[in-house]
């Protein structure tokens, strides 16, 4: 029997979880892997706590390789966590984006018999795990405890190729977020 | 039989022909955009093609705004021979100590290579990232993932993915292979469709699946050590620097056309070509953290007929934060380290008299407030994507973006006689802003140069002392290097001097010259991106280089070979490339110097052949590459566009108000508005992008404050341009209002974007298309829309072409050749 696993240009798992088991978990988790050295396996991650506390790893192959860690301030990890949730980073769904995507590609080659192409290599693959507690005490707290993936290829191409597919565009909002995290010049700490 | 396999060395590559059989064949890779959505068997060619054969060329820049432009010069050459020589290699992977790079570094030059693979058409030869695969999963064969969309990953009796005996089930190959071997590390005498094939029924008997050049498939071939350039996936601290045979004979079956036979008129010669650091080249590469995280390669592309892609732009990114070794650059031991500029060389100690500029990092550009500042190429105003400037302040593909003209906020004296109110300020001759908004103003008479900062301190710090050793005297020319570095030349003691950011005062160079040459009048300076410093002797008819470790060069003197060249040298520039120019004030000519030592000269008296140059007084350039000469014998200023074309941009007539006398310095902003002073008319003109000319300033400076004999002129990051009063010995500042860029869809451009609704270019509103001349959908009906003179019945159906049907054998007035159905659809010539 052939080894066969399922196509996967993007992947979402959504599942509740005991926020008990959580307590210690990072509430965010984000990672950045660049396609052309995917033999590395791993890329930049981040991690945020829910007292605000931010580690950040980056590999051997980027600067400043290392473990950094950084305190954010509660109003910024309250910011932090708001922008997650109204980029609905939680409830994206891949196969519905994808279907988006490729309705606005049919959208635009409409009408032309010699149809422009648009290519972009190697993409690398961003992944957020979101992890909020239903725990009225523990202040990151989220009405419906949400434990949700997401994991996307490519997109920085995608979203400025498809303008108008939206959840595309929270996405990016939201990864451009916790990109801007890993280049605050609070970071210390180097490993 | 050609004998061309050649194995690299440890050190690079050492060209041994190899005998390799009496028939050695090959396999090739795979090609951009073929899959499900355009076709599997499509072949993608270079920028450039369309079907005709010859040598192809194509030019690659790097960008001019781009980080790193230096850095990646050596590799980008290299890669570009190496691309060119197309030497089907083994062995090119060295690994570790076999290299020179460190630990930890990622090698620029080879992922580079690999980038300009994929600008050129190539795919990966493996699923790699793209195929949301982990791991060594991402090593299969390129393939879809068949009608199951799965993928199936079976790697054989041998266990090593990507082998020719991978089990893939319905997964449709794309990789194009030979049809008698299936050994990705020979290469073929002929490359071309009777030689490789797509389809797995070609492949040799016993083989599953093609083959690709992943590093494990070499050690089982016993070939280790050898990867395509393709195969995506690299680790740090290894090198690539040469192309297998897969990789060579991708290229050469795009090569043999779109007949894919070899040896036909469609063939063609891949010829990449150096463009320099310019805008506009067919392929560009640059670091832009907006675009990649590490590295990647954006093309749009269209179909040339059948199932043939042209690339039409691409675009090479590198992210800055990733640990790049540059070729040429020095391994650094420490894993985590940068790239580091060139080093400057450390002058011996001398006394630092007076306080010291202190540049710090220039402000970051913000996209949305409608100014386009550093690293942007527009601003409409806001951060939203799909209106033409998107959310990091870049135009976007199918539209056009233009600056309108800026409009004076303000005028204000900012320094007057009274200098810094202990030293005065007699005769200002030059001006530069460093990157914190700093301004410098060199007093000619009073021999002194001041920083004003933008809160309006005014401090003295270089005056007729100069070093505590060598005098400074009649200072005339100010210019900043990358480092912070002011250098300031005096035009009476035929020297300069560099005051460094800690505020260290050294003389650089002096009357003697290069010790051959004299230097007499350091009239003008100028720095280029490799740090060397260029200085004019107006007097003594050259022009010297000295290099940060104090080399001292002349680099063209009034005859060269015995040709009357250079006659009071009075104004410099340098482009990113490392051209210096150079403005003749009495042999009325600007000369190029490429840093190779080639000398053209770019405009002469005649002007642009209507309108004369008479005494070139100054020179500026912009982010363009466009080079601006002020004429002070002809009132008036010329624009050389970087392929030589000479416009003139201003003459006497000025604004057609006010009138144009004179001009005496010239300077150029980030958005490519031109400022020109006329010291006779006692005026200062903008020239917008678009060619519109306004005064921004005349005698009456401020309304309050004269202006008196306009000299220098200088332009900062912030739209505010700074003018010299020569007489009126004072300074002002000009304050602008820009609007937003407009931006508006470009209907002909092949793409459809904004209220488009379609776009086939040029060919829009002709029978050939179903898209109107002004991207609207023609109206369902009859048409002649697949462009084929030989079918009939063609339809429009909102917007798609539905083609008609054709006869085998008819003839086709559009080409000669005989109709062929190709895929359902009547092709001509295949």
């Amino acid at each position: 029997m052939s080894n066969r696993i399922a196509v996967l240009l993007s992947l979402v798992v959504v599942a509740t979880t005991p926020v008990e088991a959580l307590a210690r978990q990072p509430v965010i988790e984000f990672e950045e892997v660049p396609g052309e050295v995917y033999r590395v396996s791993s890329g930049t991650e981040l991690r945020v706590y829910d007292d605000g506390f931010v580690e950040v790893t980056r590999p051997p192959y980027m600067k400043s390789a290392g473990r950094h860690t950084l305190q954010l301030p509660e109003q910024e990890l309250d910011g932090l966590i708001s922008a997650l949730r109204e980029a609905d980073v939680a409830t994206f769904d891949p196969v519905a984006v994808r279907a988006a995507r490729e309705a606005s590609s049919m959208r635009r080659e409409r009408g032309t018999t010699r149809n422009p192409l648009s290519f972009s290599s190697d993409p690398e693959i961003v992944r957020i795990r979101l992890r909020l507690p239903a725990d009225a005490s523990n202040r990151v707290a989220h009405s419906d405890p949400i434990d949700a993936s997401i994991q996307w290829a490519g997109l920085r191409h995608d979203r400025r190729v498809f303008p108008d597919v939206e959840p595309l565009q929270k996405l990016g909002v939201a990864v451009d977020r916790l990109r801007a995290l890993l280049d605050r010049p609070a970071l210390g700490g180097r490993d | 039989m050609r004998n061309r396999l050649v194995r690299a060395s440890l050190v690079g590559w050492i060209a041994l022909a190899m005998a390799v059989g009496p028939e050695r064949l090959a396999h090739a890779g795979a090609f951009i955009f073929a899959g499900n959505t355009n076709g599997i068997d499509v072949v993608t060619h270079p920028v450039g093609y369309g079907g005709s054969g010859g040598l192809l060329n194509v030019e690659v820049c790097i960008a001019p705004t781009s980080p790193y432009a230096a850095e990646m010069e050596p590799a980008l050459l290299s890669a570009i021979e190496t691309w060119n020589a197309r030497i089907p290699t083994t062995g090119n992977l060295l690994l570790g100590s076999n290299n020179d790079i460190s630990s930890g570094q990622v090698d620029f030059e080879s992922v580079l290579l690999h980038e300009i693979g994929h600008c050129v058409g190539l795919a990966h030869a493996n699923l790699a990232s793209e195929s949301g695969l982990s791991g060594a999963d991402r090593n299969y064969t390129k393939s879809t993932s068949g009608a199951d969309g799965s993928y199936g990953l079976d790697s054989g009796a041998d266990g090593l993915r990507g082998s020719s005996d991978d089990l893939r089930g319905d997964d449709t190959n794309l990789h194009w292979f030979h049809i008698q071997t299936n050994d990705p590390f020979d290469i073929a005498a002929i490359v071309d469709s009777s030689t490789y094939s797509r389809n797995l029924a070609d492949l040799p008997p016993g083989d599953t699946y093609a083959a690709n050049a992943d590093r494990s498939v070499s050690s089982l071939l016993g070939v280790p050590n050898s990867e395509a350039v393709m195969q995506q996936g690299t680790y740090s601290n290894e090198t690539q620097r040469e192309l297998v045979p897969d990789d060579v004979a991708t290229v050469e079956y795009a090569m043999a056309g779109v007949d894919e036979a070899a040896g036909t008129g469609d063939d063609y010669t891949l010829n990449l070509l150096y463009g320099g650091v310019a805008s506009g080249c067919g392929l560009t590469v640059q670091f832009d953290n907006t675009r990649t995280g590490f590295a990647n390669c954006q093309v749009s592309g269209i179909f040339i007929g059948g199932g043939h892609v042209a690339i039409t732009s691409g675009t090479m990114n590198f992210n800055t934060n990733a640990n790049w070794y540059f070729t040429g650059a020095t391994p650094t031991p420490t894993p985590g380290g940068s790239p580091t500029p060139t080093p400057t060389a450390t002058p011996s100690p001398t006394p630092t008299p007076t306080p010291s500029p202190t540049p710090t990092p220039s402000p970051t550009p913000v996209c949305g407030n409608s100014s386009v500042e550093a690293g942007e190429t527009c601003d409409d105003g806001n951060a939203t994507p799909g209106d033409g400037c998107d959310s990091l302040c870049q135009e976007e593909p199918g539209w056009n973006c233009e600056q309108a003209s800026c409009a004076v906020s303000g005028i204000a004296e900012i320094m007057d006689e009274t200098g810094d109110g202990i030293s005065a300020l007699d005769g200002p001759m030059a001006l530069a802003v460093d990157a914190s908004g700093n301004l410098f103003v060199a007093g000619m008479f009073s021999a002194a140069v001041f920083r004003v900062t933008p809160e309006g301190e005014i401090t003295k710090i270089i005056d007729s002392e100069g070093d505590g050793v060598s005098s400074l005297g009649w200072p005339t020319a100010l210019v900043f290097d990358a480092s912070g570095n002011l250098f300031v030349g005096g035009s009476a003691t035929s020297n300069v001097f560099r005051i460094t950011p800690g505020g260290t005062i050294t003389e650089v160079i002096d009357a003697s010259g290069d010790g051959i040459s004299p230097l007499d009048s350091a009239r003008a300076l100028a720095v280029d991106a490799s740090g060397n410093l260029f200085v004019v002797g107006f007097d003594s008819d050259n022009v010297f280089r000295v290099t940060p470790d104090g080399t001292i060069t002349e680099i063209v003197d009034r005859f060269t070979d015995g040709n009357y060249l250079l006659d009071g040298p009075r104004s410099l520039v340098t482009d990113a490339a490392g051209n210096v120019f150079v403005a003749g004030d009495f042999s009325e000519n600007v000369l190029r110097i490429e840093p190779g030592g080639a000398i053209t000269e770019i405009i002469n008296g005649d002007g642009d052949g209507v309108s004369a140059l008479l005494g070139p007084a100054d020179l500026a350039i912009d982010a363009a590459g466009n080079v601006f000469v002020a004429g002070m014998g002809t009132d008036n200023a010329f624009r050389i566009a970087p392929d030589g074309a000479i416009t003139e941009i201003i003459d006497a007539s000025g604004d057609g108000v006010s009138t144009f006398d004179s001009p005496w310095s010239i300077a150029a902003d980030a958005t490519g508005h031109v400022f020109i002073s006329g010291q006779h008319s006692d005026n200062v003109f903008s020239i917008a992008p678009d060619g519109t000319i306004r005064e921004i300033l005349d005698a009456s400076g401020d309304g309050v404050s004269a202006m008196d004999f306009p000299r220098a002129i200088a332009a900062d990051a912030s739209g505010r341009v700074f003018v010299v009063g020569f007489f009126s010995d004072n300074v002002f500042r000009i304050d602008q209002d820009c609007p937003p860029t407009s931006c508006s869809e470009v209907c002909g451009d092949q793409l459809v974007v904004g209220s488009e609704s379609c776009d086939d270019g040029a060919a829009n509103g002709s029978g050939a298309s179903c898209c109107a001349a002004d991207c609207s959908l023609k109206p369902d009906g009859p048409s002649s829309c697949d462009g084929n003179s030989c079918t009939a019945g063609d339809t429009c159906t909102a917007g798609v072409c539905s083609p008609g049907s054709c006869s085998v054998g008819m003839v086709c007035a559009g080409c000669g050749f005989a109709c062929a159905q190709t895929q359902g659809a009547c092709g001509c010539g295949f």
